[in-house]
């Protein structure tokens, strides 16, 4: 302190310009922060002089509404909003199909007067417990009136929309399943439900709550790609994403055989060109194919190609064959595709590959659910089940052959050509699926035929 | 983009503005309108404007120490004075910027 007194006045000039240099800045700074806090700064310089642009805030907000907005529409679930007295506030596009409600048509109705009567009390507590928060969330099932008067039974969850005051309640509703609609319609003592409906409706309800955690995840993660500060991390982003929409589509599987299990398939039944319909399924493996360095070989000796099918079943069940045959073929083997007509009257597509083959006792097995053989090739051991399914329901068979251990497997589709059976050409037909898995299935009453006309 | 290329004083002396901005980002292009017309409200005919975006010219924005766009500069008359944002409150602008005020109608 007292150096500076001492020193000359001509010493303390630059000291003084470099402070108020200094203050300046720091001025230029708080201005800076503040412009940022209040939205009006768009770009920022850094050090090195490049210039980051800000994504605007308003513009990221209506795009994370719209983000929200889609989830809403594209969920498979109805999403209800209803107040404390049950005034429906808002609702998602999917009523119409759970409810068969018209988009709106809902709003300023009361959500009870929808309800059986009968259902009422259970629903009462459930959303009483909601409100009151004596519980986070509890799932209820009822009956609930579509606007035709009909009584559809779905199942909802009940939770209490937290930010809003006063306590609104959000539902997410679907149609109910399976298992509920038979106790509903009391199955008569001698038909025992089938082992297997039960197998389904764990399967369906499992595949529902494994899928569930797996939407925001990914939402997540492609926020955080979508992020220009976490370039570095992409790759490992993109493995992420990549896991989880294979877990995805796993869990897609499951779904489609639990539909198949609820026999539920539409069928059209019309004239298909196997053998374009080979091409096609090969052109769209033809990743798979590459990277697995097989060399497909078609051998098309069928004079007659036009099959009796469903389009997009058949090629379905082509797209498993083609798949599960290049999972099982060693790198740079052959994989040969033939046809010929045989039995008479039939198209025979042979898949033909030079893979592990399958143990004679191990053959019979190769069409059961989850049955993966004694190796773990990936998937869940659902692409033949389903193939199998699916060929069978369209008035054809799939078979498969193996000379042992090590010595490849071939799998037969035979389909019937079409033309020779009119009657069923062209008929919309409801399939019932998996005849030799449930044998006591078809006639047990199923919800979805009950509600037909 | 550049309306008036040298930063040199007005012929006529009066007001040389410098505004730092991003493209056509919403701030940016506001804070050029409420320029535009807060110059021509108050210096009709004596005022000049320099233009610089940041995204194609940032390293000019570090020479002269400009942290954020958009910020507008006043060059002259002296001194040199910098006000950041949109510039939307008309009066705050010429406060800042140590300009006189017209009287407000």
């Amino acid at each position: 302190m007292t150096a500076t007194t001492d020193a000359r006045p001509g010493d303390t000039t630059p000291l003084m310009e470099k402070a108020a240099a200094l203050a300046l800045r720091l001025a230029h700074t708080e201005n800076a922060l503040r412009a940022l806090t209040s939205g009006q700064v768009d770009a920022i310089i850094d050090p090195e002089g490049r210039a980051h642009l800000l994504r605007p805030a308003q513009e990221s907000l209506r795009r994370s509404e719209q983000r929200l907005q889609t989830i809403l529409e594209c969920a498979a679930d109805v999403i209800v909003v209803v107040d404390r007295e049950g005034l429906i506030l808002s609702q998602s596009r999917a009523a119409k199909r759970v409810l068969g409600y018209e988009p709106d048509e809902l709003i300023g109705k009361r959500f009870f007067e929808l309800i059986h009567p009968e259902d009422l009390p259970i629903l009462y507590i459930a959303y009483f417990n909601v409100i009151e928060g004596f519980a986070e969330h509890a799932t209820v099932r009822f009956r609930h009136r579509d606007p035709q008067g009909l009584d559809r039974l779905v199942e909802a969850a009940v939770g209490q929309l937290r930010g809003f005051s006063p306590a609104n309640v959000v539902l997410s509703l679907r149609p109910a399943t399976l298992a509920i609609a038979v106790r509903e319609k009391a199955v008569p003592a001698t038909t025992p439900p089938s082992s297997s409906r039960g197998k389904d409706l764990f399967l369906a309800m499992l595949s529902h709550e494994l899928r569930a955690p797996l939407n925001p995840a990914l939402l997540g993660v492609e926020e955080l790609l979508d992020d220009a500060q976490f370039t570095a991390a992409n790759p490992v982003l993109t493995m992420i994403r990549r896991n989880i929409q294979l877990q995805v589509r796993l869990l897609e599987e499951l779904t489609d055989f639990t539909t198949v299990g609820e026999h539920k398939v539409r069928l059209r039944l019309e004239a298909l060109d196997a053998h374009e319909y080979i091409r096609f399924v090969l052109e769209i493996c033809r990743n798979e194919i590459a990277a697995a360095r097989v060399d497909v070989r078609c051998f098309f000796w069928a004079t007659e190609s036009k099959v009796a099918g469903d389009a997009a079943r058949f090629q379905q069940v082509m797209w498993n064959l083609v798949k599960n045959a290049v999972k099982f073929s060693p790198l740079g083997s052959i994989l040969s595709v033939t046809t010929i007509n045989d039995p008479p009257g039939h198209l025979t597509i042979q898949f033909s590959d030079q893979g592990i083959g399958i143990e004679p006792e191990l053959l019979p097995r190769v069409f059961d659910a989850f049955h993966q053989g004694n190796h773990s090739a990936g998937g869940l051991g659902l692409g033949l089940f389903i193939a199998q399914g699916l060929a069978g329901a369209q008035g054809g068979s799939l078979t498969a052959h193996s000379e042992g251990r090590g010595k490849g497997a071939s799998l037969h589709l035979t389909m019937p050509l079409f033309g020779l059976g009119e009657e069923r050409a062209h008929v919309e037909k409801e399939a019932g699926f998996f005849p030799l898995a449930t044998p006591g299935a078809a006639d047990a009453p199923v919800p979805g035929n009950r509600r037909r006309p | 983009m550049t309306e008036a290329s040298p930063a040199v004083p007005h012929p006529n002396g009066a007001y040389v503005f410098r505004l730092y901005l991003a493209g056509g980002a919403p701030n940016s292009v506001r804070a050029l309108a409420n320029l535009y017309a807060i110059c021509h409200r108050h210096f009709p005919d004596s005022h000049r404007i320099e233009i610089i975006d940041v995204l194609r010219e940032p390293m000019r924005a570090l020479a002269e120490t400009i942290l954020v766009t958009p910020t507008l500069v006043k060059v002259s008359p002296a001194p040199e004075q910098q006000i950041i944002g949109n510039l939307s409150e008309e009066e705050e602008v010429l406060r800042a910027l140590g300009l006189p005020q017209k009287e407000n109608g």
